[in-house]
């Protein structure tokens, strides 16, 4: 266990030290990344300068949903944001490569690449608690603690859209698109959402998990919901590895 | 003059050609079409589904209607989903040096990858349009659009992509000088959403910022083309049109410009 622990914080600090070496490069991606989200959030803030709420959600609620979704990305692209390159590793057959060492090839592709500009996403969520969501300190460290879980779905999800590409062959733009709906659908409030969009949102997508549940953690502390994160973050990441897995083996038969 | 004529008359046949190119190479990746038209519906009904939500009164106070509101969102939504990620395309070019190739042709960079790029919108509205319209009719209960609004819309998204295009290119341009476009586009593609009013209609910005949208040409892209659904006065359609007509100048000379700046800097840096 501890041997890998040691292994995957290897390959954190191996991609943590290429940021270090280009950290105009670093800071002036995430800045971008900053600017974009702010710019961005202000669309909600014209919303709420004409419109009071929405089924009873204000300002501050959005701007937790926004911060949480942006944290949780964030951390998620930050550490792991070799998954993205999954699709164009099995279509150039440069997964090869990853296959033949020792180690389970999953890990190791996950960390093999991070994105600089995703700290801009981290530093964003944060940013939008405190100054207009105006959480306290307690709630802070609550949203701090179910964005990580939120970043544990989204990592997983991740893997599944990606290994799609063991199956559809050629079709790399296939699961960008499904990566980009996640981010687009973990902005948008989602408690007024019909029965089709939630069950998309709690299934196949599941941005639910990683903005709307937070929210309502911080509205309402309930234990129940808690644990249903919990348990959530397991099992998608069970069925990711899974399904990766099974993609592999495909690709192993395939070539 | 003939020498003119024949000279234009092959420019516009090549440029046709690489035009119908990007049309087809559209279709080369079919999944990826119908993934788009899916992200397209579940983002209109979650937008929609916050619509419904807004109270009635405040909606009213501004003279709109749900429908209006869903029916500019899938307006400008389709809008968006007809371009692509172009700027992409041009960056690998001048990353990898393809570039220098295409600045040896007889017509000019911009000039092709307008074309090509004005084929796959072309292709994309063909295949979204009416499913798009469908969507938004589903949703909003009713079909806010009629025979001179369609083609008010069809006229306003080709000039609104032309714009768009042409700032695709400039911000693929820009990989000379940052060795990265994203950045440029994220600040590009954020501000058009904002100033381009892509969610919501400007009749909801406060006033102090409708003045500074309407100075920049990001509603030339996709608020001028949203309006043709939400009721606009005459005044503002037709404004809306001219401003378009201005700024498709515009950023065509400012592509022309940029093309000359690449010209330049590979012949003075090479590659």
């Amino acid at each position: 266990m501890l041997k890998r622990i040691n292994y995957l914080s290897g390959l954190i600090n191996a991609n943590w030290r290429t940021h270090l070496l280009g950290v105009k490069k670093t800071l002036f991606l995430a800045g971008m990344m900053f600017v974009q989200n702010v710019i961005f959030f202000m669309l909600w803030a014209v919303f709420f300068h004409s419109f009071s709420q929405i089924k009873g959600w204000h300002f501050a609620d959005v701007a937790i949903l926004i911060g949480c979704s942006s944290f949780s990305i964030g951390t998620g692209i930050f550490f792991c944001d070799g998954i993205c390159t999954l699709a164009r590793h099995i279509e150039e057959g440069t997964l090869d490569g990853f296959l033949t060492k020792p180690r389970h090839p999953l890990p190791l592709l996950m960390f093999s690449r991070s994105n600089a500009a995703s700290l801009g996403d981290m530093i964003t969520g944060p940013i939008y608690w405190i100054w207009f969501g105006k959480v306290s300190l307690m709630k802070f460290l609550l949203l701090l603690t179910v964005s990580l879980l939120a970043a544990v779905i989204f990592v997983a999800i991740m893997i599944v859209i990606y290994s799609l590409a063991f199956w559809l062959k050629n079709n790399s733009r296939f699961s960008a698109q499904l990566r980009e709906v996640m981010y687009i659908f973990s902005t948008i409030p989602q408690h007024g959402q019909g029965m089709v969009v939630k069950i998309i949102m709690f299934t196949i997508l599941p941005a639910g998990f990683i903005s709307l549940l937070p929210v309502q953690l911080t509205q309402q502390f309930d234990l129940s919901l808690f644990l249903a994160l919990i348990a959530a973050a397991a099992i998608y990441l069970f069925l990711a590895i899974a399904i990766f897995n099974r993609g592999l083996n495909y690709y192993r038969g395939w070539v | 003059m003939r020498a003119k004529v024949m000279k234009l008359a092959s420019e516009t046949h090549a440029l046709l050609t690489i035009a119908r190119f990007g049309f087809k190479n559209v279709f080369s990746t079919r999944l990826a079409l119908l993934g788009q038209f899916m992200i397209y519906a579940l983002i209109v009904a979650a937008y929609s589904n916050v619509f419904y939500h807004i109270p009635p009164e405040q909606l009213s106070s501004y003279h709109l209607t749900v429908s209006q509101m869903i029916w500019y969102i899938a307006i400008t939504e389709m809008a968006l989903f007809c371009s692509f990620y172009n700027f992409l395309d041009l960056q690998a070019d001048i990353q990898s040096g393809l570039i220098e190739l295409s600045l040896l042709r007889p017509i000019s960079v911009w000039k092709l990858k307008l074309a090509e790029w004005l084929g796959g919108f072309f292709a994309r509205f063909c295949v979204l349009s009416i499913p798009s319209f469908i969507v938004a009719g589903l949703y909003a209960g009713s079909f806010e659009i009629n025979f001179v609004s369609v083609i008010g819309i069809i006229v306003s998204l080709g000039l609104g992509a032309i714009i768009f295009l042409c700032a695709h290119f400039m911000v693929g341009c820009a990989t000379l000088w940052l060795k990265q476009s994203e950045p440029a586009y994220w600040l590009w593609q954020k501000s058009m959403f904002l100033l381009g009013a892509l969610l919501w209609p400007l009749v909801l910005y406060p006033v102090w910022l409708k003045t500074i949208v309407w100075i920049t040409p990001f509603p030339a892209v996709l608020a001028v083309t949203g309006n043709w659904v939400i009721g606009a006065s005459h005044y503002l359609l037709i404004g809306g049109f001219v401003a378009q007509l201005i700024w498709v100048r515009i950023f065509l000379k400012l592509a022309s410009l940029m093309n000359k700046r690449v010209w330049h800097y590979w012949q003075n840096e090479g590659s």
